[in-house]
């Protein structure tokens, strides 16, 4: 029987280097023995990644992308359909789930410094994932045909109106039509059931192959591959399986219980997550009188609203994204961990994160006079944070380096 | 460490500054039993006999409502004929969704306003909005159905609850209000009072209407106790499932200094 099995495994790896892959990927594939908690998020951003694709095909079996009956086909799906209020559930909570993967994966990034050099590739690749993250949620929004699916649309494919001399022609173009219509529904449909998600399988690849030419970081940003055995293993690495995969088990284990909890037992999670104003169908003649984006836009949402200008509040939000491109530049510490950086990284760190949680609550609320000064305040804080990078990272005193990882 | 404790302490700190006095009528805290058969049916009657006129479920079939609310047969299938002759007022077969005769045209010009669709009413709104809105109606001959509400002023809803609740008049109270008509003072609702009473007395029509209210909860989710259910034994197996997968791990891990 073995050797039958390995006759096949001859007989496949003539063909297809499968061996080959396996051991360069998981088994012979040498991950620091350090990481800790921040780490399982990379395998369960893949996780719920599979998951929407799942739930998505299975949605779009019963889902109508017409105006008409876009709102009642989820309905369906919700009573009709057998166990599509699970399919609809999953896809829904799993949206927000992603993003609270994905957030909690960037500040990790954040932590470690994985996007320093020599990983600068691997970062860009994942902040094109998030921006691609960010438009597929947008787009899938717009499909339960709600009334805030609805105005959350009209009003995001306005901002392109800001556009000096071309942009009303290109808010035209964008929803072919004069305003958030059937013809939008079933362009944002197409993207978001095919071009986005195909772009993100692209970069989810791309993302995994450059993090395994480069190895991966760790709590103490230190190379582990400086130091190896004679048999070229690096001493503070072992195999990615089986060590990262039972361990990813464990930490998928404790995800889904906590996703289902939300799922079975609160799947509205007090309006955050499927919000109760989204329960009215679409309706082009009745402007609701506040219309807030889901929690995960809010802190774009929020920095959009600060600045009077429309032009420059635009602009504004698209820088407060396009900075993260150019983070591995802007970050000059001589090491990567916060564990060995100085005090302003440290404050600097925190009042992002403080600021970045501010924006996503006040995103989420009407606007008033005190909410906006506030917003302008955490706005500040935001983009200092990137702006003084280069400063503060440069000169601030930091703590030697040890030889070998810490456990 | 320390830092980022007194940065997140400061942000709610702010929050908090934030939370804003939004309820403006008396909301009691009610509990509606989603699994309570009679409290739905009961909730289902008032429905089909006082709201369905106008209000459709276009949402939910009749049959489903059926098995919902436990109009079944001692097998577990549904009492069509039970059914039929209870709760189907229309010419509608059990598998058909549950729409008013009203045409929406119509109603508009009748009420000036179509009635809405109550399928996901408890979604939209809280339970507790609901059985306030329901128990807040009152006369008032200055509108066009001689009646307003308390919680919704001004709605195009007549108060089709009248008989069963008694005629509720609003005792005002004047209050200064700084930015609003020039510093006049302004008339605003206090309190409602019943004048005369209706075929149930006070304590009935409650109960009545929070079986209503009960019932659209239910409208709003049918799968809901499907979802409990589930639910409930999908996190008992993930609870074992991660215990193992803990286990697996440490004794990998066992040999790893």
């Amino acid at each position: 029987m073995d050797s039958e099995k390995q006759k096949l495994l001859e007989w496949i790896d003539q063909r297809f280097p499968l061996t080959k892959v396996w051991r360069e990927h998981l088994s012979q594939y040498y991950a620091p023995k350090n990481f800790n908690f921040w780490y399982v998020f990379g395998a369960l951003a893949l996780l719920v990644f599979v998951n929407q694709i799942l739930t998505g095909i299975w949605l779009a079996m019963f889902y109508t992308p017409t105006a008409a009956d876009a709102f009642a086909s989820v309905e369906a799906i919700m009573r009709d359909i057998n166990f599509g209020w699970l399919l609809r559930y999953m896809h829904a909570i799993g949206a927000s789930a992603f993003f609270i993967v994905i957030y909690l994966h960037i500040f990790r990034s954040f932590l470690y410094g994985s996007h320093k050099r020599p990983r600068e590739l691997l970062w860009l690749f994942g902040v094109g994932l998030y921006l691609l993250l960010l438009m597929e949620s947008f787009f899938g929004y717009l499909l339960p045909w709600g009334q805030m699916s609805y105005w959350g649309a009209e009003v995001i494919t306005s901002l392109f109106s800001a556009i000096p001399g071309i942009g009303n022609d290109l808010v035209l173009w964008v929803r072919g039509d004069y305003s958030v219509s059937d013809a939008t529904l079933h362009r944002f449909f197409s993207l978001h059931v095919i071009a986005i998600p195909l772009l993100m399988i692209l970069l989810v690849f791309l993302h995994i192959v450059s993090l395994h030419k480069v190895g991966s970081n760790n709590p103490d940003g230190i190379e582990i591959k400086e130091r190896k055995n004679a048999q070229g293993i690096p001493l503070d690495g072992i195999p990615f399986h089986p060590y990262y995969t039972v361990k990813d088990l464990f930490g998928v284990g404790v995800f889904l219980i906590i996703f289902c909890g939300v799922l079975f037992f609160m799947p509205t999670m007090g309006g955050y997550f499927l919000e109760s104003t989204n329960s009215v169908p679409a309706n082009p003649l009745t402007t609701p009188t506040h219309i807030a984006p889901l929690w995960y836009l809010a802190p774009f949402y929020s920095i959009l609203r600060a600045i009077p200008n429309k032009l420059l509040g635009v602009m504004a939000m698209a820088s407060s994204i396009a900075f993260l491109f150019v983070l591995p530049w802007l970050d000059r510490s001589p090491v990567r961990s916060i564990r060995y950086r100085g005090l302003w990284s440290k404050i600097a760190l925190t009042l992002f994160v403080v600021s970045f949680i501010g924006l996503c609550y006040l995103g989420t609320l009407p606007v008033s006079e005190l909410r906006q000064w506030c917003a302008r305040f955490f706005a500040l804080i935001y983009f200092a944070f990137f702006l003084a990078m280069p400063f503060y990272t440069r000169y601030e005193k930091t703590k030697p380096l040890p030889d070998r990882v810490k456990k | 460490m320390k830092i980022a404790r007194w940065g997140f302490i400061a942000f709610f700190f702010c929050v908090t500054a934030f939370a804003e006095n939004t309820i403006e009528y008396p909301f009691p805290k009610i509990h509606t039993q989603s699994s309570d058969e009679a409290s739905l049916q009961r909730g289902a009657e008032l429905y089909m006999n006082y709201c369905a006129g106008c209000h459709s479920l276009r949402y939910m079939r009749y049959s489903q409502l059926g098995k919902g609310i436990g109009i079944t047969e001692d097998n577990g299938n549904l009492a069509e004929d039970l059914l039929k002759n209870n709760l189907i007022f229309t010419g509608a077969k059990v598998g058909d969704l549950i729409l008013t005769a009203m045409s929406e045209k119509d109603a508009a010009n009748w009420f000036g306003i179509a009635p809405p669709d109550l399928t996901l009413s408890a979604r939209v709104h809280s339970k507790e909005w609901l059985y306030t809105f329901l128990r807040t109606f009152y006369r008032d001959d200055s509108r066009p159905w001689g009646s307003n509400n308390w919680l919704f002023p001004d709605v195009a809803m007549p108060n089709v609850l009248r008989n069963l609740q008694g005629e509720q008049v609003a005792i005002y109270r004047t209050e200064q209000v700084a930015h609003e008509g020039n510093g006049k003072p302004l008339q605003v609702v206090d309190h409602l009072q019943l004048m005369n009473d209706g075929e149930i007395d006070e304590q009935a029509f409650d109960a009545a209407i929070l079986d209503l209210v009960n019932f659209l909860v239910f409208t709003s989710e049918p799968i809901r106790a499907e979802r409990v259910h589930l639910g409930t034994w999908v996190l008992l197996f993930l609870v074992v499932f991660t215990i193992f997968a803990y286990l697996l791990k440490r004794e990998f891990w066992s040999h790893i200094s």
